[in-house]
């Protein structure tokens, strides 16, 4: 690594191309993979919908978005979408502030343990959480079987195959980044002022509402984005752990382009969840963000 | 009104603070010095209830507090970083004790620009303490800790952070605002001039232990070990060996001279190491002539006074006084001499170094002071 | 004593999440040495037989070494971007950053199955679904941001006026580097490295839908048997995963501690 990044310092280049140079790599991969892609899409939602292949190449039809206007499963999904966006979120932030909030005020070594469970969550794989998820909940699963050993239940409870079973699914692929989140921004408080409130009179919440709390908005609001981006765009959760009727906008999507070929609809409505996302990203940058910290993470 | 009994604070397993009792009366300004890292701040922390003591007992006015959180503590503790809260304008942070303890609005907002006032920061109350300067960070950190109305205000080197010259008015008007308000305070510090400055009484840390208490004057006068003499202030530390033991040991100089130490021989046998402390504004600088014409009368061994040939190295003007650093034979020395009396040496010149025997300050191997 | 109970609440509280988080994938790891083959916890009888049945298993063969492939991949080009890129925004302050910053950022903030098919459709016109390069691009899109915060996180760390000594004493500005500049942020992008192979290696969504038969990584694989029922090979392949992430973890924890990876990341 160190001598391809050597080698790109070469001293006869004036710094004002040798900047350009280092930043082109960067450039290259974010605007030829990912803006020129979501311009790509951008058109596909404007082309006419066809019966005889994905779509019409070369039109021009709003016919995506008035498909995505007139149905009403588009809007029962929709809205299903975004109330579980928004649950989630909740939960996962709440758990998010708890759970680095303990991790900040604990001992050494119960830092470590806290701090690893979460980095390891956070890096395996949602599938091999999901399969553990069915493996823990399912009716035979760990959790039943136990509760209903020790006879605090008499037959299992229902905790997958429906919308507990998404959520629960959903929210251990997005609580790690909630914690880490709200824990980089946590782990720069300085302990000298907690001390202070509490010198001052103030309790254990007292002194949570009013120093910790302001100090953390910025992480507050990272843990928002990334959870809400997350489970606005949740497919492998409810598709696996919840009934049919936990459809997302995510699985109506991957439908229409997989199996109906509306390429247009699809592009439309991938369309309008990202304008969704990216709204909320500015109202939080603008509202809670003040030093740029989602910029910063 | 504080009273520290044998408290003990560890670390895991190192300990940081080792059995410190000590008491501080009503009104009095108290100063904790030593060294970074010999537990002063500990002890503080300890009062104000941020560190659990292994043992021992803290009570404030005959209360035993040990064991009460920090926030049922009626004492209030000033960071060395003043740990303002950056999200609270000026008034609100000198306002917030008030609010835990339930005061209404409109009340504590006048309390805090009171307390604001008093510190002479009453313009910038609805300032961002990022928007503050060093000086009027400390101001405002002061006031907030002031407007709980605690029983014992402690200081943890609160001033450290600011230039000099701040730092030196700030000490003037902290011990103004202290006699003001009759607030008791324990003031840490490893700054020996500014716990001159302030203490009334003054106690000396050295690993963990509280190795002195006094009043300044009688610490820096009589020190109990060689850590206190120097950590006071600079000093020429001089080993000299026992040469005969009488009622009075004679010791032996490495610049040759020999003399009558005025302390109790005791324990001491033939060939012991004494060290002895001379302090510079104790030392005396004459010409040579007339002095060595005198030290041939009194026969090889001095009794009162001592006088040493020695060879000025070099000296250092430092703003009022002059610094003279000298050479006894293989012995560095130093003087220190009001500008006047200094400005005519200079380097090469031969003088006589004197002083007398009660001046100086004795110790035995160990640090121990020897009497 | 109101004290005492909300202390203890609070712990429960903490005690449950760290069980929500944790238990289930120990689950997973017990799961694996059951010898039935029948999913079951806690085993009823410990083997690894399980592990032996997977050599035999050329399509699970296959995804292992797609995975292997795509994060190495995935490391090599979001390495060469963040690293080129954190030096390149060195110089830069105000505006100019930010806009470079936010561009790096800004996959992270879309859907992940947006940018799946968005993806998809776009390299079908060019015939490169299903291909490697589509994978490794798609991955490196959420890789880069994370190598280019951990390496820029360690040069803002490193104290540049050493270098500026290094030049003053004589050496070229590429000598500085190799001989100053690198040796002192090696750990950071050593982590930065980890953490890119690690992103890659666990991805899903996008994989899902730009992998074909011959590209399918571990977690599409393990989808697909998932889909139809459960497959003691999942367990199986899962552990290793597990095993394989916490192996890393410990190793970049190790280089720069586990307080600076959980806030640098």
């Amino acid at each position: 690594m160190s001598t391809g990044t050597g080698r790109l310092s070469v001293p006869a280049l004036p710094e004002r191309w040798r900047t350009l140079l280092l930043l082109l790599p960067v450039l290259l991969l974010d605007i030829g993979a990912f803006l020129v892609p979501m311009g790509y899409l951008l058109r596909l939602s404007v082309t006419a919908r066809t019966s005889q292949g994905a779509f019409v190449e070369g039109s021009w039809s709003i016919d995506g978005y008035r498909y995505v206007a007139s149905s009403d499963l588009v809007h029962q999904i929709f809205a299903f979408t975004v109330s579980f966006g928004v649950g989630v979120t909740l939960l996962a932030v709440a758990i998010g502030v708890v759970y680095a909030y303990a991790a900040w005020q604990a001992g050494r070594a119960g830092r470590i343990a806290l701090l690893s469970v979460a980095v390891l969550s956070l890096f395996t794989t949602l599938v091999i959480k999901l399969f553990a998820v069915v493996l823990v909940f399912a009716p035979q699963g760990v959790l039943n079987d136990l509760l209903t050993g020790v006879g605090l239940l008499s037959e299992p409870v229902l905790l997958v195959d429906n919308l507990v079973g998404a959520v629960l699914g959903q929210l251990y692929i997005v609580t790690p980044y909630a914690i880490l989140a709200v824990y980089a921004v946590l782990s720069t408080l300085d302990r000298h002022q907690v001390e202070a409130a509490r010198d001052l009179g103030a309790g254990r919440w007292d002194a949570f509402r009013e120093v910790i709390l302001p100090h953390i908005r910025p992480g507050i609001a990272v843990a928002t984005v990334v959870s809400f981006t997350w489970s606005i765009g949740a497919y492998a959760a409810p598709l696996l752990l919840g009934s049919g009727s936990e459809q997302t906008t995510g699985i109506l999507i991957s439908e229409l382009l997989l199996t109906q070929f509306d390429w247009p609809a699809a592009a439309a409505l991938a369309v309008i969840t990202v304008t969704l996302v990216f709204s909320i990203l500015m109202v939080i940058l603008w509202r809670f963000d003040e030093s740029g910290g989602i910029l910063n993470a | 009104m504080l009273e520290v009994e044998g408290v003990t604070t560890r670390y895991g397993e190192l300990t940081a603070v080792d059995d410190v009792s000590l008491t501080v009366a009503d009104g009095e300004l108290f100063c904790l010095l030593g060294p970074s890292g010999c537990g002063k701040s500990t002890v503080l922390r300890t009062i104000a209830g941020f560190e659990e003591p292994a043992s021992g007992d803290i009570s404030i006015r005959g209360t035993d507090i040990t064991g009460r959180p920090p926030h049922q503590r009626d004492c209030s503790i000033v960071f060395q970083d003043w740990a303002l809260f950056p999200h609270k304008t000026a008034l609100e942070n000198v306002a917030f004790g008030l609010k835990m303890q339930g005061v209404d609005a409109a009340e504590r907002r006048e309390r805090a620009q009171e307390a604001l006032d008093l510190v002479e920061v009453g313009s910038q109350a609805e300032a961002a303490p990022d928007e503050l300067s060093g000086g009027q960070r400390q101001r405002v950190a002061l006031a907030r800790s002031l407007t709980v109305d605690p029983d014992l205000l402690l200081l943890d080197e609160p001033l450290s952070n600011l230039d000099r010259r701040l730092r030196e008015s700030m000490q003037i008007e902290l011990k103004d605002i202290q006699r003001r308000l009759e607030t008791t305070m324990v003031y840490v510090t490893h700054d020996q001039n500014e716990a001159f400055t302030l203490a009334d009484r003054l106690g000396v840390m050295n690993d963990g232990e509280l190795v002195q208490v006094g009043d300044p004057g009688t610490v820096y006068d009589d020190p109990k070990s060689r850590f206190v003499e120097a950590f006071l202030g600079s000093t020429n530390f001089v080993p000299c060996r026992v040469v005969a033991v009488e009622e009075q040991p004679i010791l032996a100089a490495p610049f040759g001279v020999r003399f009558q130490a005025p302390i109790d021989a005791g324990s001491l046998a033939q060939d012991d190491t004494i060290v002895v402390s001379l302090r510079p504004e104790r030392l005396d600088l004459n010409p040579a002539a007339e002095v060595a014409a005198r030290a041939v009368e009194d026969g090889g061994v001095a009794t009162d006074e001592v006088s040493v040939p020695c060879a000025v190295v070099e000296t250092i003007r430092r703003g009022s006084s002059v610094r003279i650093r000298l050479s006894a034979e293989e012995t560095d020395l130093f003087v220190e001499v009001p500008v006047e009396e200094g400005i005519d040496m200079t380097a090469g010149d031969t003088v006589a170094l004197q002083w007398a025997t009660d001046d100086a300050v004795y110790f035995a191997e160990t640090g121990e002071r020897c009497r | 004593m109101r004290k005492r109970i909300g202390t203890w609440l609070f712990r429960a509280v903490v005690g449950l999440l760290v069980v929500f988080l944790s238990l289930p994938l120990l689950i997973v790891v017990a799961t694996a040495f059951d010898a039935s083959g029948a999913v079951v916890f806690p085993p009823e009888q410990f083997s690894v037989r399980w592990f032996g049945a997977l050599l035999e298993r050329p399509t699970w063969i296959r995804s292992v070494l797609n995975s292997l492939f795509i994060a190495g991949g995935t490391t090599v080009v979001s390495m060469i971007v963040g690293v080129a890129a954190a030096l390149g925004v060195r110089r830069f302050s105000g505006a100019g950053r930010t806009a470079v910053v936010g561009l790096t950022v800004l996959p992270l903030f879309v859907p992940g199955i947006v940018i799946g098919i968005v993806l998809l459709t776009f390299f079908s016109r060019f015939g490169l679904q299903q291909s490697y390069l589509a994978i490794i691009v798609a991955h490196s899109l959420w890789a880069t941001p994370l190598t280019f915060s951990v390496v820029q996180a360690s040069f803002a760390r490193f104290d540049w006026h050493v270098a500026e000594a290094a030049r003053d004493l004589g050496a070229t500005p590429r000598r500085a580097f190799l001989t100053v500049v690198a040796p002192n942020v090696r750990a950071g992008l050593l982590v930065a490295a980890l953490v890119a192979f690690v992103v890659s290696l666990q991805e899903f969504i996008m994989t899902l839908f730009l992998s074909g038969p011959d590209t399918r990584t571990v977690p599409v694989q393990a989808w697909n048997s998932l889909r139809q029922g459960l497959d003691p090979l999942v367990s199986v392949v899962s552990t290793i995963l597990i095993v394989a992430v916490t192996v890393l973890i410990l190793a970049a924890s190790a280089l720069v501690g586990l307080d600076r990876l959980a806030t640098d990341t």
